[in-house]
């Protein structure tokens, strides 16, 4: 809307507040480069963390400057902050019954799932039963709910 | 509804909103785009980390290039800079200008669609496709997975086979036919039969992913693993070179043996005859000789037989373990498993590989598909003239786009990083 | 005809039946195509009710028209027919008639004309949604001459049962044709629920601010939002179903799943998934199915009772608390399916809910009847038939809002009892309501009154007499989805009650004859009408019935809120929204 009552000035300013911003987002998707293959991967939790602030930061950027959205009035907030937490909702929502469908396996459910998957290089056929690495994790809880 | 043909008269509204009907319009749909990635994007977040701890396929063992997909993040953020650009000059009239930026945009997301689609194949060439008759992946190293590929290699022996009826097969398909063979005797039937004699099951298991990791190997950096295969290796050949020595010394033997009843035979017939021609019986010492040579003969033939026996059962253990001694050498001698060393496409095994091929298809395809829909749409506005009253069409268009980058801003980390 | 009148004509059709008719971009064409095609699908989901409901009386024996057309021996039917049955009937009902018929045929009508806007924002798009519907219905139709006579998984077609090819009868090709049915309907929403939320956001007339909109729009702007927020996830999980059928992916089927010395499917998903995504959508939908009643109920129900409605900010707020609450309860749908306990209690506290705003809409309705000049007609009759049966179907809700008694009485009758009353005796009763109220506007012509109470009294008795009985079923144990539950000796004894209740269910698939020749016959027999029938206060009856090209024929200038009746300072007992120029 701003744009409307700017003349030639305003759209040379625009232009480069657009470069700015594409700069910012090619650096943050850097950054999100980088910290994967960075040591930090070793704590996954947080470098998950980081990677998606950045991409919250990178979606702000696109959204309030490529969409225009900081130019508009009041409606951008009715229009985009319930799409966003329904979505979050149902994210969340899904996560005690899919997200941590493991921790409900049963003993049965176990032999199907799928596990990590190494070569016990230790584990010749002699001594496999000395080992205490178990191929097949038993879950502890009993659970047989599914 | 003829009678109620009346005076039209054009109505005036007051709208809520200070935007065009159809940048509103635009908004709604978009937030209904919302939603669908969220279903879409939520169900993945959920099957992907809702698997068991560690069980989720890294970039590598599904061949994803993480600089590919941080290339194409660049392309969609480049077209988006491109189509505001557009915008803006579309605002200030200078059609000529929007229509270079906008052309400019068009290209950027197809070459965005064209790295997509190299990826794509890069996936398919290694026997990744989200459905199953294709897929070559299984998710755990168990029977089922053995018998997978022992079917798919006798499959492919049964094909060449067929071709040999016809034409001489070249040398490339023999020596596959050979890979194939050593294949089925030294990998499938060799490990059906170890499990099938175990009883342990953590062996059992061992022997599984022994071999899942033969064919194409999850950590191809595991020096443990490594090491257990050559020294695997070393043990095999060491009972190869034992199986070799025993039949050299069966083989003797058995000369031996037919050495020995050539000389008896010939005495034997010789007494034989002597006692049916002649009425005048053998002496007593000759008819003794005579059932001596007899039982010394039966005895011979009984050894022979079980010579000749464990001779059969060595040649089949010898080729069993060259099979497997083959099939370790060409394991050992590349970075990547059998499956880079012969070529032979064998089902491979990934924990949640299929999980994981499922999903990546399933967001990048319908990100992909909106992003053909987007250029679609570029193609129709192209021809327009991109003067400021069409500004609102590119200012539409550009909203979509951006919305499209949004979903790639996500889908990036997430499938690529994490 | 002067040029401008048909540059007029233009913008809405293109001249020539087909133009004009067919593929018209009015939006009262699209909302009678839309009225007419639920119609007929009515009949058909009727149908298959009445079918299930013989087998249910007298099972297994030969069964008339559906055993007969599909069933090669004699007319009797196989189990899998059964459950093809009442899958049928649901998709259909829910679906082709009552969606489409609230947000489609009533939703196009009255929104341009109640918010004094000559069409909807975007007349093609709306066209669009009409026309994107048939692929839908051809999809499904075709469905029942597939293997197996249709999907047979239920309306909510959980995984494997949907998945599996060979789980059931019906679950090869016609449960693909009906997961791609199901996308078209979807589409068709969307494009309607964003024209809709444009419309009355933008469009509407000089004065008409948001809180003088009747209570119907309110209702259809908030079905709008519903459909627009919670259909994209079902259609997301569409997609993914389709490919675990199509492609052999495995979204909603475990890793593992091995037949004849093999692994059958990819795996590596989640059965409850599809449940959690397919109720995000279908709960939200039962609001989508039963707001716009509400909305065209107060509407009738403040007209008739000459009163202004009870507390209209109320109920603008508890229909939009409806809608939010509705999109945090999906889960109630799945106390039984082994879900999380915590998310269990979640999902239980917030249905729990739903009731206060519930409550508040039932008693302003009851205020708003209270005291007032109340006139019996058929219109208002039906919305008291609605208020009365939503009562009923509400209240059963709570039980099984609590997670306890649902674990009773979950797949039992009572379950079919509570959605029939809330479903048949609500949306349809006020459906019903809501024809006999705008037919004049539609077609300038008005229904038979006589035959119109008739068809009330008759529709009303026998639908309590179908559906109550349900209650009683589902408290013993009943379970629904059964071909045949007389096999268990406990429900023997439960024939007789299931018999009434299919001769109540025939006799009121008759009634319904009553009112199709009224109808009908309206159409051209009615009394016709002058603007304002009804003498009621909304934009709609100043506008001329039937309405033309455009709508109106003045620039409708809203001075005062929809329901200003019985003023004590005005001379006669409304004051419509719009003063109508003088002829």
């Amino acid at each position: 809307m701003v744009s409307e009552a700017s003349g030639q000035q305003d759209h040379k300013t625009n232009t480069k507040l657009f470069l700015k911003v594409f700069a910012a987002l090619c650096f943050l998707t850097a950054i999100s480069f980088v910290i994967a293959n960075s040591p930090l991967m070793k704590s996954q939790g947080l470098a998950w963390a980081v990677m998606m602030l950045v991409s919250c930061a990178k979606a702000f950027l696109v959204i309030s400057f490529f969409m225009h959205l900081k130019w508009e009035r009041t409606w951008k907030y009715v229009l985009t902050i319930p799409a966003s937490l329904m979505s979050l909702l149902l994210v969340v929502a899904l996560i005690p019954d899919v997200g941590r469908r493991a921790e409900n396996y049963s003993d049965q459910r176990w032999l199907h799932a799928t596990e990590p998957s190494e070569v016990k290089a230790d584990l010749s056929r002699e001594d496999a039963s000395a080992t205490g690495d178990e191929p097949v994790p038993v879950d502890s809880s009993e659970s047989d709910s599914h | 509804m003829t009678d109620t043909q009346h005076q039209h008269v054009e109505l005036s509204y007051e709208p809520a909103l200070p935007i065009p009907r159809g940048k509103l319009c635009l908004w709604l749909f978009l937030s209904t785009e919302i939603m669908f990635f969220a279903g879409l994007i939520g169900s993945y977040i959920v099957l992907r980390f809702g698997v068991p701890e560690g069980a989720w396929p890294t970039p590598k063992q599904v061949y994803l290039v993480e600089w590919i997909g941080a290339f194409n993040t660049f392309v969609l953020i480049c077209s988006s800079v491109t189509v505001v650009l557009a915008l803006e000059a579309a605002k200030q009239n200078q059609a000529g200008l929007a229509k270079r930026w906008f052309v400019l945009t068009f290209l950027l997301g197809s070459v965005f669609l064209g790295i997509k689609a190299y990826e794509y194949t890069q996936k398919f060439e290694h026997g990744i496709y989200p459905m199953r008759p294709r897929s070559k992946i299984y998710d755990k190293a168990n029977p089922y997975y053995v018998s997978a590929v022992g079917s798919y290699v006798a499959g492919e022996i049964a094909k060449l086979q067929v071709e040999t009826g016809r034409t001489e097969l070249t040398g490339m398909d023999q020596e596959r036919l050979e890979h194939l063979r050593a294949v089925q005797t030294g990998l499938v039937n060799w490990t059906a039969e170890e499990v099938a004699l175990e009883e342990n099951p953590y062996a059992q298991s061992s022997q599984l992913e022994t071999f899942a990791y033969v064919i194409s190997p999850l950590d191809p950096d595991n020096s443990q693993a490594h090491e257990f295969l050559v020294s695997q290796k070393s043990e095999v050949e060491k009972q190869k070179d034992g199986f070799i020595l025993e039949q050299k010394a069966k083989d003797q033997r058995s000369q031996e043996i037919n050495e020995e009843l050539v000389e008896l035979n010939e005495a034997y017939a010789a007494l034989e005859a002597k006692a049916e021609a002649g009425e005048a019986a053998l002496t007593a010492a000759e008819s003794e000789a005579f059932a001596k040579l007899a039982t010394q003969r039966t005895e011979l033939y009984e050894e022979l037989t079980a010579v000749d026996a464990s001779r059969a059962k060595l040649t089949q253990e010898i080729e069993t373990y060259t099979a497997r001694a083959d099939v370790l050498e060409a394991t050992l001698s590349s970075h990547h498993g059998l499956n880079e060393a012969w070529h032979l496409g064998l089902p491979i095994m990934i924990p949640s590989g299929n999980t994981w091929a499922n999903t990546y298809f399933l967001l990048t395809g319908f990100h992909a598909v909106h992003v053909f829909i987007g250029l679609l749409a570029f193609a129709l506005v192209m021809p327009m003239k991109l003067i400021a009253t069409h500004a609102h069409l590119v200012e539409n268009l550009g909203l979509y786009w951006h919305f499209v980058d949004l979903v790639w801003i996500f889908l990036f980390p997430l499938l690529y990083l994490f | 005809m002067s040029s401008p009148q048909n540059a007029t004509a233009s913008r809405w059709s293109i001249p020539g039946f087909l133009g004009h008719y067919v593929f018209s971009r009015d939006h009262k064409i699209i909302g009678t195509q839309f009225l007419f095609s639920t119609l007929i699908w009515g009949v058909a989901g009727g149908l298959l009710a009445l079918a299930v409901r013989w087998q249910l009386a007298w099972p297994w024996s030969d069964m008339p028209i559906f055993g007969r057309l599909f069933e090669a021996e004699g007319g009797q039917i196989s189990p899998e027919f059964y459950t093809m049955l009442f899958t049928m009937h649901a998709t259909i009902m829910i679906f082709f008639v009552i969606i489409p018929m609230l947000a489609g045929a009533f939703g196009n009508w009255l929104i341009p004309l109640m918010i004094g806007a000559d069409d909807m924002a975007f007349p093609t798009l709306n066209m669009l949604s009409y026309w994107i519907m048939w692929p839908a219905f051809i999809l499904i139709g075709a469905s029942f001459f597939t293997a197996g006579y249709g999907p047979s998984s239920g309306w909510t077609a959980y995984p494997p049962l949907s998945v599996l090819d060979a789980a059931a009868p019906g679950s090869g090709v016609a449960q693909t044709l009906w997961i791609l049915g199901l996308t078209f309907v979807g589409i068709s929403s969307m494009m309607g629920s964003v024209n809709y939320m444009t419309t009355i956001i933008q469009m509407r007339a000089p004065g008409m601010t948001m809180m003088r909109l009747p209570m119907t729009i309110w209702s259809m702007f908030i079905t709008a939002i519903l459909q627009a927020f919670a259909l994209p996830v079902l259609t997301a999980g569409l997609f993914m179903q389709l490919s675990d059928r199509v492609f052999g992916t495995g979204f909603f089927l475990p890793e593992g799943l091995a037949a004849n010395n093999g692994i059958q499917v990819a795996g590596g998903g989640q059965p409850l998934l599809w449940q959690h995504l397919f109720w995000f959508y279908s709960h939200p939908a039962v609001y989508i199915m039963i707001l716009p009643a509400m909305g065209m109920v107060s509407d009738i129900l403040a007209c008739f009772s000459r009163k202004p409605l009870f507390g209209y900010k109320p109920m603008v707020y508890s229909i939009c608390a409806i809608a939010g609450l509705g999109f945090i309860v999906w889960g109630h749908h799945m106390f039984i399916s082994g879900m999380d306990p915590i998310l269990g209690v979640s999902f239980m506290i917030s249905t729990m809910l739903i009731a206060l705003p519930s409550g508040v809409k039932t008693f302003n309705w009851l205020a708003t009847l209270w005291r007032g000049n109340v006139q019996f007609t058929t219109p208002l009759l039906f919305s008291v038939g609605f208020l009365s049966m939503f009562i009923i179907g509400g209240l059963s809700g709570i039980f099984m809002a609590a997670t306890p008694v649902d674990i009773y009485i979950h797949d039992t009758y009572f379950i079919v009892a509570h959605f029939h009353y809330v479903l048949f005796g609500g949306s349809i009763l006020a459906l019903l309501g809501a024809i006999y109220f705008w037919y004049p506007k539609m077609f300038g012509r008005m229904m038979s009154e006589r035959l119109g109470k008739v068809h009330f009294f008759l529709t009303f008795i026998l639908t309590n007499m179908v559906f109550y009985p349900m209650h009683i079923l589902g408290a013993a144990g009943f379970p629904r989805r059964y071909a045949d539950p007389y096999h268990f000796q406990a429900f023997a004894d439960l024939l007789p009650i299931n018999q009434v209740m299919t001769v109540s269910a025939i006799l009121l698939g008759f009634t319904q004859i009553i009112f199709a020749a009224n109808f009908v016959g309206s159409l051209f027999f009615g009394k016709k009408v002058g603007r304002n029938p009804w003498q009621a206060n909304t934009l709609e009856w100043a506008a001329p019935s039937p309405p033309g090209h455009g709508n109106f024929d003045f620039q409708p200038v809203v001075c005062r809120g929809p329901y200003e009746y019985s003023c004590p300072d005005a001379d006669v007992d409304f004051l419509p929204q719009a003063e109508t120029p003088p002829a």
